[in-house]
Protein backbone atom coordinates (compact mmCIF):
# COMPACT_ATOMS: atom_id res chain seq x y z
CA UNK A 1 0.00 0.00 0.00
CA UNK A 2 1.38 3.28 -0.94
CA UNK A 3 1.08 6.49 1.20
CA UNK A 4 -0.60 9.08 -1.02
CA UNK A 5 -2.06 13.05 -0.83
CA UNK A 6 -5.77 12.70 0.94
CA UNK A 7 -6.62 16.30 1.14
CA UNK A 8 -8.57 16.71 -2.06
CA UNK A 9 -10.95 13.84 -0.55
CA UNK A 10 -13.74 15.27 1.92
CA UNK A 11 -14.79 11.48 2.33
CA UNK A 12 -11.01 10.70 3.42
CA UNK A 13 -10.24 13.87 4.96
CA UNK A 14 -13.53 13.31 7.82
CA UNK A 15 -12.15 9.38 8.17
CA UNK A 16 -9.08 11.33 8.71
CA UNK A 17 -10.60 13.22 11.62
CA UNK A 18 -12.26 10.45 13.23
CA UNK A 19 -8.62 8.13 13.10
CA UNK A 20 -7.08 10.94 15.27
CA UNK A 21 -10.12 10.65 17.44
CA UNK A 22 -10.04 7.36 18.14
CA UNK A 23 -6.22 7.77 18.11
CA UNK A 24 -6.50 10.39 21.10
CA UNK A 25 -4.33 13.02 19.13
CA UNK A 26 -5.48 16.42 19.11
CA UNK A 27 -6.38 17.87 15.35
CA UNK A 28 -4.52 21.05 13.92
CA UNK A 29 -6.26 22.42 10.89
CA UNK A 30 -3.44 24.05 9.30
CA UNK A 31 -1.11 21.68 7.10
CA UNK A 32 0.84 22.14 3.94
CA UNK A 33 -0.37 18.88 2.60
CA UNK A 34 -1.86 15.73 4.06
CA UNK A 35 -1.10 12.20 3.68
CA UNK A 36 -2.40 8.69 4.33
CA UNK A 37 -2.72 5.46 3.76
CA UNK A 38 -5.88 3.95 2.15
CA UNK A 39 -6.10 -0.05 2.64
CA UNK A 40 -7.78 -2.43 -0.02
CA UNK A 41 -11.44 -2.30 0.81
CA UNK A 42 -10.94 1.70 0.53
CA UNK A 43 -10.23 2.68 4.35
CA UNK A 44 -8.28 5.14 5.76
CA UNK A 45 -5.50 3.18 8.14
CA UNK A 46 -2.90 5.85 8.24
CA UNK A 47 -2.40 9.68 8.39
CA UNK A 48 -0.05 12.67 9.03
CA UNK A 49 0.21 16.72 7.98
CA UNK A 50 3.00 17.99 6.53
CA UNK A 51 3.10 21.73 8.30
CA UNK A 52 6.16 23.91 7.57
CA UNK A 53 9.36 21.87 8.68
CA UNK A 54 7.26 19.30 10.55
CA UNK A 55 5.08 16.21 10.39
CA UNK A 56 2.18 15.95 12.80
CA UNK A 57 -1.03 14.65 13.89
CA UNK A 58 0.51 11.46 12.71
CA UNK A 59 -1.79 8.13 13.34
CA UNK A 60 -2.34 4.96 12.71
CA UNK A 61 -5.20 2.53 13.06
CA UNK A 62 -5.11 0.19 15.62
CA UNK A 63 -6.04 -2.87 13.37
CA UNK A 64 -2.81 -2.08 11.57
CA UNK A 65 -0.23 -1.53 13.89
CA UNK A 66 3.01 -3.37 13.41
CA UNK A 67 2.45 -3.69 9.79
CA UNK A 68 4.92 -1.07 8.95
CA UNK A 69 2.64 1.64 7.78
CA UNK A 70 4.23 4.08 9.53
CA UNK A 71 7.60 3.50 7.95
CA UNK A 72 5.64 4.00 4.22
CA UNK A 73 3.96 7.06 5.81
CA UNK A 74 6.82 8.89 6.91
CA UNK A 75 8.84 7.98 3.76
CA UNK A 76 5.96 9.71 1.65
CA UNK A 77 5.89 12.89 3.89
CA UNK A 78 10.05 13.30 4.00
CA UNK A 79 10.16 12.85 0.17
CA UNK A 80 7.58 15.50 -0.17
CA UNK A 81 9.55 17.64 2.21
CA UNK A 82 12.23 17.27 0.39
CA UNK A 83 11.28 17.68 -2.58
CA UNK A 84 9.94 21.09 -1.51
CA UNK A 85 13.31 22.15 0.00
CA UNK A 86 13.10 21.36 3.36
CA UNK A 87 15.46 18.42 4.17
CA UNK A 88 15.84 19.65 8.28
CA UNK A 89 12.68 17.82 9.54
CA UNK A 90 10.47 18.12 13.47
CA UNK A 91 7.99 15.65 14.41
CA UNK A 92 6.13 16.28 17.87
CA UNK A 93 5.05 12.59 19.21
CA UNK A 94 4.24 11.23 22.58
CA UNK A 95 7.29 9.80 24.61
CA UNK A 96 5.77 6.37 24.34
CA UNK A 97 5.62 6.51 20.74
CA UNK A 98 9.15 8.12 20.46
CA UNK A 99 11.49 4.51 20.07
CA UNK A 100 9.21 4.17 17.47
CA UNK A 101 10.51 7.25 15.21
CA UNK A 102 13.78 6.44 16.93
CA UNK A 103 14.10 3.25 14.38
CA UNK A 104 13.47 5.03 11.59
CA UNK A 105 15.78 7.33 12.04
CA UNK A 106 14.60 10.48 14.06
CA UNK A 107 16.51 11.98 17.17
CA UNK A 108 15.64 13.52 19.74
CA UNK A 109 15.65 17.43 20.66
CA UNK A 110 13.70 17.63 23.85
CA UNK A 111 11.36 16.53 25.84
CA UNK A 112 8.06 17.66 28.31
CA UNK A 113 7.20 14.82 30.56
CA UNK A 114 5.48 11.87 28.91
CA UNK A 115 3.21 14.46 26.74
CA UNK A 116 5.32 15.57 23.87
CA UNK A 117 9.04 14.84 22.47
CA UNK A 118 10.37 16.72 20.07
CA UNK A 119 12.40 14.94 17.35
CA UNK A 120 14.63 15.97 14.51
CA UNK A 121 15.97 13.90 11.41
CA UNK A 122 19.42 15.57 11.43
CA UNK A 123 22.17 13.28 13.63
CA UNK A 124 23.86 16.09 15.85
CA UNK A 125 21.53 18.73 14.58
CA UNK A 126 20.09 20.13 17.91
CA UNK A 127 24.22 19.74 19.46
CA UNK A 128 26.16 21.06 16.55
CA UNK A 129 23.19 24.38 16.66
CA UNK A 130 24.22 24.21 20.36
CA UNK A 131 28.32 24.25 19.91
CA UNK A 132 28.18 26.84 17.34
CA UNK A 133 26.59 29.32 19.33
CA UNK A 134 28.52 32.19 20.70
CA UNK A 135 30.00 31.58 24.62
CA UNK A 136 29.49 34.50 27.31
CA UNK A 137 31.57 34.61 30.54
CA UNK A 138 30.82 35.97 34.06
CA UNK A 139 26.84 35.87 35.45
CA UNK A 140 25.07 35.38 31.88
CA UNK A 141 21.44 36.00 31.45
CA UNK A 142 19.09 35.16 28.21
CA UNK A 143 16.44 36.54 26.38
CA UNK A 144 13.60 35.40 23.78
CA UNK A 145 12.48 37.80 21.35
CA UNK A 146 9.93 37.86 17.98
CA UNK A 147 11.32 41.50 17.60
CA UNK A 148 8.52 41.72 14.89
CA UNK A 149 9.72 44.93 15.03
CA UNK A 150 12.56 45.31 17.73
CA UNK A 151 10.92 48.45 20.04
CA UNK A 152 12.16 50.43 22.94
CA UNK A 153 10.65 47.71 25.42
CA UNK A 154 12.62 44.97 23.50
CA UNK A 155 15.53 47.23 24.52
CA UNK A 156 14.74 48.49 27.88
CA UNK A 157 14.44 44.35 28.64
CA UNK A 158 18.10 44.07 27.62
CA UNK A 159 18.98 47.18 29.07
CA UNK A 160 17.69 45.32 32.59
CA UNK A 161 19.01 41.94 31.86
CA UNK A 162 22.35 43.66 31.40
CA UNK A 163 22.50 45.69 34.40
CA UNK A 164 23.39 42.07 36.33
CA UNK A 165 24.78 39.86 33.95
CA UNK A 166 27.81 40.25 32.32
CA UNK A 167 26.59 38.69 29.03
CA UNK A 168 23.27 38.37 28.05
CA UNK A 169 22.38 35.75 25.09
CA UNK A 170 19.64 37.47 23.43
CA UNK A 171 18.02 35.03 21.03
CA UNK A 172 15.97 36.59 17.36
CA UNK A 173 13.19 33.80 16.84
CA UNK A 174 14.29 32.36 13.53
CA UNK A 175 10.32 31.76 12.29
CA UNK A 176 9.43 33.46 9.11
CA UNK A 177 5.94 33.49 9.99
CA UNK A 178 5.78 37.45 11.15
CA UNK A 179 5.30 40.58 9.28
CA UNK A 180 9.47 41.28 9.49
CA UNK A 181 11.77 39.28 8.00
CA UNK A 182 13.83 37.05 9.82
CA UNK A 183 16.79 39.12 8.59
CA UNK A 184 15.44 42.34 9.03
CA UNK A 185 14.40 41.41 12.59
CA UNK A 186 18.19 40.16 13.64
CA UNK A 187 19.40 43.68 12.17
CA UNK A 188 17.00 45.96 14.05
CA UNK A 189 17.92 43.65 17.07
CA UNK A 190 21.89 43.84 16.65
CA UNK A 191 22.03 47.82 15.71
CA UNK A 192 19.51 48.15 18.68
CA UNK A 193 21.96 46.46 21.28
CA UNK A 194 24.86 47.17 20.11
CA UNK A 195 26.34 49.74 23.22
CA UNK A 196 24.70 47.20 25.53
CA UNK A 197 27.74 45.80 27.03
CA UNK A 198 27.50 41.96 27.25
CA UNK A 199 24.92 41.57 24.61
CA UNK A 200 25.28 38.65 22.20
CA UNK A 201 23.03 37.98 19.34
CA UNK A 202 21.91 34.54 18.11
CA UNK A 203 19.28 33.26 15.94
CA UNK A 204 17.04 30.63 17.69
CA UNK A 205 17.78 28.32 14.57
CA UNK A 206 14.67 25.84 14.28
CA UNK A 207 14.15 24.66 17.84
CA UNK A 208 13.31 27.66 20.01
CA UNK A 209 9.40 29.25 19.68
CA UNK A 210 9.30 27.62 16.33
CA UNK A 211 6.86 26.41 14.83
CA UNK A 212 7.63 22.87 14.79
CA UNK A 213 8.08 23.28 18.64
CA UNK A 214 5.23 26.14 19.23
CA UNK A 215 2.76 26.14 16.19
CA UNK A 216 -0.14 27.76 18.80
CA UNK A 217 2.45 30.84 19.19
CA UNK A 218 1.64 31.54 15.69
CA UNK A 219 -1.99 30.49 15.79
CA UNK A 220 -2.72 33.31 18.34
CA UNK A 221 -5.18 31.46 19.82
CA UNK A 222 -5.72 29.28 23.38
CA UNK A 223 -6.10 25.73 22.66
CA UNK A 224 -5.22 22.64 24.66
CA UNK A 225 -1.79 22.37 23.51
CA UNK A 226 -0.17 25.90 24.22
CA UNK A 227 0.90 24.15 28.10
CA UNK A 228 2.36 21.27 26.63
CA UNK A 229 3.79 23.45 23.42
CA UNK A 230 5.49 25.70 26.13
CA UNK A 231 7.02 23.16 28.75
CA UNK A 232 8.24 21.65 25.19
CA UNK A 233 9.78 25.27 24.07
CA UNK A 234 11.32 25.37 28.52
CA UNK A 235 12.58 22.01 28.06
CA UNK A 236 14.97 22.91 25.16
CA UNK A 237 15.58 26.18 25.98
CA UNK A 238 17.08 24.45 29.55
CA UNK A 239 19.20 22.54 27.15
CA UNK A 240 21.01 25.29 25.58
CA UNK A 241 21.04 27.31 28.92
CA UNK A 242 23.01 24.88 30.55
CA UNK A 243 25.43 24.51 27.55
CA UNK A 244 25.97 28.23 27.91
CA UNK A 245 25.57 28.23 31.84
CA UNK A 246 22.68 30.67 31.58
CA UNK A 247 21.58 30.90 35.06
CA UNK A 248 18.79 33.54 34.06
CA UNK A 249 15.74 34.15 31.68
CA UNK A 250 14.21 37.49 31.48
CA UNK A 251 10.97 37.80 30.26
CA UNK A 252 8.59 40.48 29.65
CA UNK A 253 5.18 40.84 31.60
CA UNK A 254 2.79 40.31 28.61
CA UNK A 255 -0.48 42.33 29.36
CA UNK A 256 -1.90 41.39 25.75
CA UNK A 257 -1.94 38.17 24.32
CA UNK A 258 -2.93 34.83 25.67
CA UNK A 259 -0.28 32.33 24.69
CA UNK A 260 2.28 34.24 25.42
CA UNK A 261 1.05 34.59 29.20
CA UNK A 262 0.63 30.85 29.41
CA UNK A 263 3.91 30.65 27.48
CA UNK A 264 5.50 32.75 30.61
CA UNK A 265 3.80 30.98 33.33
CA UNK A 266 5.31 27.51 31.97
CA UNK A 267 8.52 29.05 32.13
CA UNK A 268 7.99 30.80 35.86
CA UNK A 269 7.07 27.52 36.85
CA UNK A 270 9.56 25.15 34.84
CA UNK A 271 13.05 26.93 35.37
CA UNK A 272 13.70 27.44 38.56
CA UNK A 273 13.57 23.66 38.73
CA UNK A 274 16.58 23.42 36.85
CA UNK A 275 18.68 26.43 38.49
CA UNK A 276 17.60 29.15 36.04
CA UNK A 277 16.03 31.88 37.71
CA UNK A 278 12.84 33.19 35.75
CA UNK A 279 12.74 37.23 36.35
CA UNK A 280 9.57 39.00 34.84
CA UNK A 281 10.40 42.73 33.70
CA UNK A 282 7.46 44.97 33.67
CA UNK A 283 7.05 46.30 30.88
CA UNK A 284 8.06 49.88 29.72
CA UNK A 285 5.22 52.60 29.39
CA UNK A 286 5.73 55.40 26.84
CA UNK A 287 2.62 57.76 27.92
CA UNK A 288 1.28 55.62 29.75
CA UNK A 289 0.54 52.96 27.47
CA UNK A 290 2.76 49.67 27.19
CA UNK A 291 5.19 49.85 24.68
CA UNK A 292 4.35 46.20 22.52
CA UNK A 293 5.56 45.30 18.66
CA UNK A 294 1.83 44.42 17.97
CA UNK A 295 0.97 48.05 19.12
CA UNK A 296 3.68 49.59 16.95
CA UNK A 297 2.58 47.24 13.93
CA UNK A 298 -1.41 48.49 13.99
CA UNK A 299 -0.22 52.04 14.44
CA UNK A 300 2.43 50.93 10.79
CA UNK A 301 -0.74 49.51 9.51
CA UNK A 302 -2.99 52.52 9.62
CA UNK A 303 0.21 54.72 8.63
CA UNK A 304 0.80 56.58 12.25
CA UNK A 305 3.88 56.43 11.35
CA UNK A 306 4.84 59.46 14.25
CA UNK A 307 3.14 57.42 16.94
CA UNK A 308 4.65 54.13 16.19
CA UNK A 309 8.27 55.79 15.82
CA UNK A 310 7.82 57.22 19.64
CA UNK A 311 7.73 53.63 20.66
CA UNK A 312 10.83 52.78 18.50
CA UNK A 313 14.71 53.03 18.84
CA UNK A 314 16.52 55.18 16.13
CA UNK A 315 18.22 52.03 14.72
CA UNK A 316 14.76 50.17 14.04
CA UNK A 317 13.46 53.53 12.49
CA UNK A 318 16.04 54.13 10.27
CA UNK A 319 16.01 49.92 9.05
CA UNK A 320 11.83 50.30 8.89
CA UNK A 321 12.90 53.12 6.35
CA UNK A 322 14.50 51.72 4.16
CA UNK A 323 12.21 49.05 4.20
CA UNK A 324 8.98 50.65 3.51
CA UNK B 1 30.85 15.11 -8.02
CA UNK B 2 30.25 18.27 -6.73
CA UNK B 3 27.52 18.16 -4.11
CA UNK B 4 25.52 21.02 -3.81
CA UNK B 5 21.93 20.54 -1.31
CA UNK B 6 21.20 17.93 1.21
CA UNK B 7 19.57 15.27 -0.83
CA UNK B 8 17.23 12.39 0.11
CA UNK B 9 16.64 9.06 -1.85
CA UNK B 10 14.93 5.45 -0.67
CA UNK B 11 12.10 4.91 1.56
CA UNK B 12 11.86 3.47 5.26
CA UNK B 13 9.54 0.46 3.96
CA UNK B 14 10.90 -3.36 4.52
CA UNK B 15 13.90 -3.98 2.24
CA UNK B 16 14.79 -0.32 0.82
CA UNK B 17 17.04 1.96 2.50
CA UNK B 18 16.61 6.12 2.80
CA UNK B 19 19.87 7.53 1.94
CA UNK B 20 20.18 11.32 3.06
CA UNK B 21 23.60 13.42 1.88
CA UNK B 22 24.95 16.57 2.25
CA UNK B 23 27.98 18.64 1.20
CA UNK B 24 31.09 18.08 3.34
CA UNK B 25 34.53 18.87 4.65
CA UNK B 26 36.12 16.17 6.11
CA UNK B 27 36.22 13.51 3.84
CA UNK B 28 33.21 11.17 3.64
CA UNK B 29 31.43 11.17 7.23
CA UNK B 30 28.98 8.31 7.28
CA UNK B 31 26.46 7.20 9.71
CA UNK B 32 24.65 3.71 9.36
CA UNK B 33 22.06 2.74 11.32
CA UNK B 34 20.32 -0.89 10.33
CA UNK B 35 17.68 -3.21 11.03
CA UNK B 36 20.50 -5.73 10.16
CA UNK B 37 23.43 -3.71 11.85
CA UNK B 38 25.28 -6.53 13.37
CA UNK B 39 24.79 -9.05 10.43
CA UNK B 40 25.65 -6.79 7.68
CA UNK B 41 27.08 -3.42 9.17
CA UNK B 42 30.07 -3.81 7.55
CA UNK B 43 29.08 -4.77 3.89
CA UNK B 44 26.68 -1.85 4.05
CA UNK B 45 29.76 0.45 4.88
CA UNK B 46 31.86 -1.44 2.53
CA UNK B 47 28.99 -0.30 -0.60
CA UNK B 48 28.37 3.00 0.47
CA UNK B 49 31.80 3.90 0.41
CA UNK B 50 32.77 1.77 -2.72
CA UNK B 51 29.66 3.72 -4.37
CA UNK B 52 30.56 6.98 -3.35
CA UNK B 53 34.20 6.52 -4.21
CA UNK B 54 33.27 5.64 -8.03
CA UNK B 55 31.16 8.11 -7.68
CA UNK B 56 34.05 10.69 -7.22
CA UNK B 57 32.99 12.29 -4.33
CA UNK B 58 35.20 12.66 -1.64
CA UNK B 59 33.31 14.46 0.80
CA UNK B 60 30.06 14.36 1.89
CA UNK B 61 27.75 13.69 5.22
CA UNK B 62 25.89 10.54 4.96
CA UNK B 63 23.08 8.87 6.67
CA UNK B 64 22.05 5.54 5.81
CA UNK B 65 18.84 4.13 7.42
CA UNK B 66 18.64 0.62 6.38
CA UNK B 67 15.84 -1.58 6.07
CA UNK B 68 17.46 -4.58 5.03
CA UNK B 69 17.84 -3.41 1.63
CA UNK B 70 19.76 -6.03 -0.78
CA UNK B 71 23.39 -4.53 -2.00
CA UNK B 72 21.83 -3.55 -5.82
CA UNK B 73 19.30 -1.62 -3.37
CA UNK B 74 21.78 0.48 -1.43
CA UNK B 75 23.87 1.61 -4.55
CA UNK B 76 21.52 2.67 -6.79
CA UNK B 77 19.92 4.74 -3.72
CA UNK B 78 23.06 6.38 -2.76
CA UNK B 79 23.35 6.81 -6.44
CA UNK B 80 20.14 8.48 -7.03
CA UNK B 81 20.87 10.44 -4.02
CA UNK B 82 24.04 11.93 -4.95
CA UNK B 83 22.93 12.81 -8.25
CA UNK B 84 20.15 14.45 -6.74
CA UNK B 85 22.72 16.68 -4.08
CA UNK B 86 24.34 17.13 -7.07
CA UNK B 87 21.45 18.75 -9.10
CA UNK B 88 22.34 16.37 -12.31
CA UNK B 89 18.94 15.29 -13.55
CA UNK B 90 19.85 14.30 -16.92
CA UNK B 91 22.35 12.61 -18.99
CA UNK B 92 22.99 10.12 -16.03
CA UNK B 93 26.18 7.71 -17.20
CA UNK B 94 24.58 4.51 -16.60
CA UNK B 95 27.53 2.15 -18.41
CA UNK B 96 29.76 3.63 -16.26
CA UNK B 97 27.90 2.02 -12.98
Amino acid sequence: MDAVRIDSSARLMAERDALLERSGILREEQADAVFGIVDGEGKLVACGNCRGCSLRCIAVDESCRGEDMLSTLVSAMLEYQFMRGISHVFICTKAKNAPIFAGIGFYEVARAGDAAVLMENRRGGFGGYIAALERGSGVQGAIVMNANPFTLGHRYLAQRAAESCDSVHIFVVREDASEFSFEDRLRMVREGVKDIRGAIVHSTGLYMVSRAVFPSYFLKRTEDATAVQAALDANVFIKIAAALSVSRRFIGSEPFSAVTNEYNRVLMDTLPRYGIECRETERLTINGCAVSASNVRSLLASGDKERAFALLPKSTQRIIEQIL
Amino acid sequence: MQLINRAMAGTLESSDAQISIAPGKDGIVLHIQSTVQNQYGRAIKQSVLDTLSKLGIENAEVDVNDRGALECTLRARVECAAYRSAGIEAGIPWEEM
